[in-house]
């Protein structure tokens, strides 16, 4: 209790100490604050940018994957194969039980000759898919109005379409809801069943990933009514839903492995997984964490060493007051303490300014890019850990150096 | 209180070995009033450091009021300071950025007492030296003859059965000085036994016994 009692009294010392220097505590504290905060920035960013970049992949479906012809499978000595490698006859295998890795499939057919989409005098450039009634929950769609596609529309060919924000705009400029109305596709009428919500994919479209696909600007219909259109039966490409991010690989080696054997080996398939993406750019994000962090760090690092000096500098100066202290009844450790509590303490308050800063400045960069910072309670409790590490280490040489002082030569010098 | 018997100290020198103390045997009775007196280089300071437990000697036995002072722990060299020993310099050494009344309650800090424990007997101990009018003047703004006071009530508030004082009237007027000594009279009157390195014959009168010292023995 007693002993306690004196270490909480030393820890009141250093605190006179730093404000009988309030100058050079301030700027020492600031050395530390700024460090913290830019380390509590850059895993701020970190991690709001993964957040971000997720929050995108997710308009795709993070379990979506996608299977076509490997066009490179021109074999030199073979006659130079047409088509896509994909018919209608494939569907029913593949949607068996042939891929336990497979939740869902769907076909997609895109319309090969550019169809004109018009209503009145309206056009409109969307993209054109012929999808199945799985595609929306596949490919994590939601429809802000009407209906998606059903079994029957599929099966009956029915002249229905599901259209996409921008297309609405484009066609019905005066429409609340384009529900019901009427649109033509190569001459032929359609009728709009539903609307598709708003999908944000600004990141990707900056960065130029999108696959030149605008999101909003699509017009999903029965891929039967499309290969109709395009007068064959076959599929462009096949878009599947993994039973979970993991299994990804395995469900397009698995649809890979039936429709090779189906066509005998006379095509090679190829594949895009979101899981790879997210594995690239969870790598690239971590790098640059990494790199960032050591950024950071540095700055936190000479901050440390700006207050390792400054609490060398004290010593110097105090050394009288040291050896006074030590006559009146202080012994080694009391020093060792009060001096190493100086550096906590101003290590500390820089900490927690440097908090204060990360969390201002990441609510600014948000306010005025957009852009997420996500402080987390972990990334919180590591600053100020470390904030303390910083000061007990910058602080031990310097407390030892006073707490190692003879009494006899700390009172003979000046 | 004091038993020294064959104290050796030297110091190093650029490469030169020092001898400052060679062979002191000093027996003081507790509550005597001792001087202890010589040249400068006598080494006088040298062995008020060693009784003070502020140094440590080279070779030799001392004992502190019946306890053997081993001078190759400094912890309990440290505990024998803050148990017995009560320190008065010439030049006061007070922490200038705190008022008297902390100066003087800063030896109970160490010791564990509350805050308001420390400040009654810091009070009441610059009432005894007679400055308690002072107790929220920082050192800047007391005469030199305040401050060795002020110095005075820091070494006493521990009540030490020794005071070590070091030319406690060098910094002070002759006036100032014969006060001090005048309060270092009623202190030993109490019972305090007292060690005082002083250079000057006159201050050395007030003593009840003059050890001589010169060239690092006692003559």
């Amino acid at each position: 209790m007693n002993r306690f009692r004196i270490f909480i009294e030393l820890l009141i010392e250093a605190l006179l100490a730093l404000k009988e220097n309030r100058l050079r505590s301030l700027l020492s504290v600031i050395g530390i604050a700024i460090g913290i905060a830019a380390v509590m920035t850059v895993s701020a960013v970190s991690s709001g940018g993964k957040a971000f970049v997720l929050k995108e992949l997710e308009t795709f479906g993070l379990r979506s994957v996608w299977v076509f012809r490997d066009y490179e499978d021109k074999d030199p000595n073979r006659r130079v194969r047409e088509g896509s490698g994909l018919v209608e006859q494939d569907l029913p295998v593949l949607s068996g039980n042939c891929c336990p890795a497979v939740h869902q499939l769907s076909p997609v057919t895109l319309a090969e000759n550019d169809p004109i989409i018009q209503w009145g005098n309206r056009y409109s450039n969307a993209a054109i898919k012929g999808v199945n009634a799985r595609y929306l929950s596949i490919n994590n769609d939601r429809l802000k109005l009407g209906r998606g596609l059903r079994q029957e529309d599929i099966r009956g060919r029915r002249p229905v379409v599901i259209v996409g924000e921008t297309v609405g705009k484009d066609l019905f400029p005066q429409m609340e809801n384009p529900v019901g109305s009427h649109l033509r596709i190569a001459g032929r009428k359609f009728r709009v069943i539903g609307v598709l919500q708003y999908k944000s994919r600004d990141l990707l479209a900056s960065i130029g990933s999108e696959g030149g696909e605008d999101a909003n600007n699509r017009i999903l219909l029965p891929y039967t009514l499309v290969q109709q259109m395009n007068g064959n039966r076959e599929i462009s490409y096949l878009q599947a839903e993994a039973v979970s991010l993991n299994q990804a690989e395995r469900a397009v080696a698995q649809l890979k492995q039936v429709l090779e054997r189906r066509h005998r080996g006379a095509y090679q398939y190829t594949q895009v997984t979101l899981a790879s993406y997210l594995k690239t750019v969870d790598r690239i994000l971590s790098g640059i964490t990494a790199m960032g962090v050591v950024a950071a760090s540095t700055s936190l690092l000479v901050g440390g060493i700006g207050v390792a000096g400054i609490m060398s500098t004290a010593v110097v100066e105090r050394i009288r007051e040291i050896g006074v202290r030590m006559a009146i009844g202080a012994n080694r450790r009391h020093i060792l303490f009060q001096f190493l509590a100086e550096a906590v303490l101003i290590s500390v308050m820089g900490g927690i300014a440097g908090l204060v800063i990360g969390l201002l400045l990441g609510g600014l960069l948000d306010l005025v890019t957009g852009f997420p910072l996500i402080p987390t309670t972990g990334g919180v409790l590591i600053g100020l850990i470390v904030s303390v590490l910083v000061g007990l280490a910058s602080g031990y040489y310097p407390a030892r150096r006073a707490a190692g002082f003879l009494p006899v030569e700390a009172l003979r010098r000046d | 209180m004091i038993q020294i018997e064959g104290l050796y100290k030297s110091y190093w020198r650029s490469g030169v070995e020092l001898a400052v103390i060679r062979g002191v045997d000093l027996f003081v009775a507790a509550g005597e009033f001792v001087a202890i007196m010589g040249p400068s280089g006598s080494g006088k300071s040298t062995l008020l450091n060693i009784i003070g437990c502020l140094d440590i000697a080279d070779q030799g036995h001392y004992q502190l009021s019946g306890e053997r002072v081993d001078h190759s722990i400094p912890h309990k060299l440290a505990e024998l300071r803050a148990r017995y020993i009560g320190f008065i310099f010439q030049s006061f050494n007070l922490i200038p950025t705190r008022t008297s009344l902390d100066n003087v309650a800063l030896p109970l800090l160490y010791q564990g007492l509350s805050r308001s424990a420390r400040k009654s007997r810091a009070l009441s101990t610059l009432q005894r030296v007679g400055v308690a009018d002072r107790s929220t003047h920082l050192p800047s703004q007391l005469s030199g003859g305040q401050q060795q006071r002020v110095a005075i009530a820091r070494a006493l508030v521990n009540q030490p059965q020794l005071l070590i004082a070091d030319e406690p009237t060098g910094a002070l007027d002759s006036r100032n000085g014969e006060q001090v000594m005048k309060l270092f009279k009623e202190l030993h009157e109490e019972g305090h036994t007292i060690v005082m390195v002083t250079h000057d014959p006159v201050i050395g009168e007030w003593a009840d016994r003059v050890v001589s010292l010169r060239d690092g023995v006692v003559v």
